[in-house]
């Protein structure tokens, strides 16, 4: 893996005007870690202010974060036990 | 019961693996494959289990790498982006790179809003598996990084030390995989 860090990424330092490349790689840290630093914080919400796109995305990725790992588990049904005797009987057979 | 007997799992585990993988891959029949897998390889591995881990810690990490064989067997290679495609796609297809303000949002890779009934149980489950084939489209490592977090809920930390990367690194390629994700869901939802 090649060794990046934020000037190469970004092609230029954070500062207080962020561009959408930095907006949406604040918006994902904040995301996971649910806070960033108050300057990171202060950019991110000016940017979100002037910027549709980043919005639109931020909204985008909080979908797919809902979708991939609902807070709510989906319905199902519990393994039947002639499902489970099906797996007993074939780790025995397989058993050396 | 001794964990380490075979003929224990099915009591011990059964259940909680299901539930992990009924989670993950949507469909029950698939799910009960991929634990019964589980459980083979389990069997054969056992001999070289070594106890810095639970058995169910242990089952459960072989049950989460059959997922993404899963994931990856019935990808559709017709659709497929090999990694070098994923790759440029990043630096050239979303941002600017040049011009008064590099880093902004390219034309076309622009967001555009989705129109997406909320209440449509429909439309979340077809999204989900537009999500999921998108997701084996990532190169394989980032596609198991991706998994890691946003299937798994596994901490940044903790991903980071799995797959030894910086902490740079990291956010870089969840950064990536994520922008990748979105246009290929904006791509085959529209």
């Amino acid at each position: 893996m090649e060794k990046v860090n934020h000037i190469t990424y970004f092609q230029k330092p954070t500062s207080w005007n962020l561009c959408c490349k930095q907006a949406t790689y604040l918006t994902l840290k904040k995301e996971a870690m649910k806070k960033l630093s108050w300057k990171e914080e202060l950019s991110l919400s000016f940017h979100m202010l002037i910027c549709r796109f980043c919005r639109i995305f931020k909204k985008q990725s909080e979908l797919m974060n809902n979708l991939l790992f609902p807070t709510e588990k989906t319905p199902q049904i519990p393994l039947q036990k002639e499902e489970k005797n099906n797996f007993k009987e074939l780790i025995i057979n397989n058993l050396h | 019961m001794d964990e380490l007997d075979p003929r224990n799992w099915v009591e011990l585990f059964a259940d909680d693996l299901f539930a992990f993988a009924c989670y993950r891959v949507n469909d029950r029949e698939n799910a009960r494959d991929l634990v019964q897998e589980t459980f083979l390889s389990g069997i054969k591995a056992v001999g070289g289990f070594k106890n810095e881990s639970a058995v169910k810690t242990w089952l459960i990490a072989i049950l989460r790498r059959k997922i993404i064989d899963h994931y990856r067997k019935n990808a559709q290679p017709s659709e497929s982006i090999s990694p070098n495609e994923v790759f440029s796609m990043d630096n050239e297809a979303f941002f600017t790179e040049d011009g008064f303000m590099p880093g902004e949002w390219k034309k076309s890779a622009q967001p555009s809003e989705w129109k997406i009934d909320p209440a449509s149980e429909m439309e979340q489950k077809e999204l989900k598996k537009i999500l999921l084939n998108c997701i084996h489209k990532l190169p394989p490592q980032w596609m198991s990084i991706f998994s890691r977090k946003y299937l798994e809920d596994a901490g940044s930390d903790e991903i980071c030390k799995e797959f030894e990367l910086s902490p740079t690194n990291f956010w870089v390629i969840i950064h990536r995989a994520k922008l990748y994700m979105r246009s290929c869901l904006e791509k085959n939802w529209m």
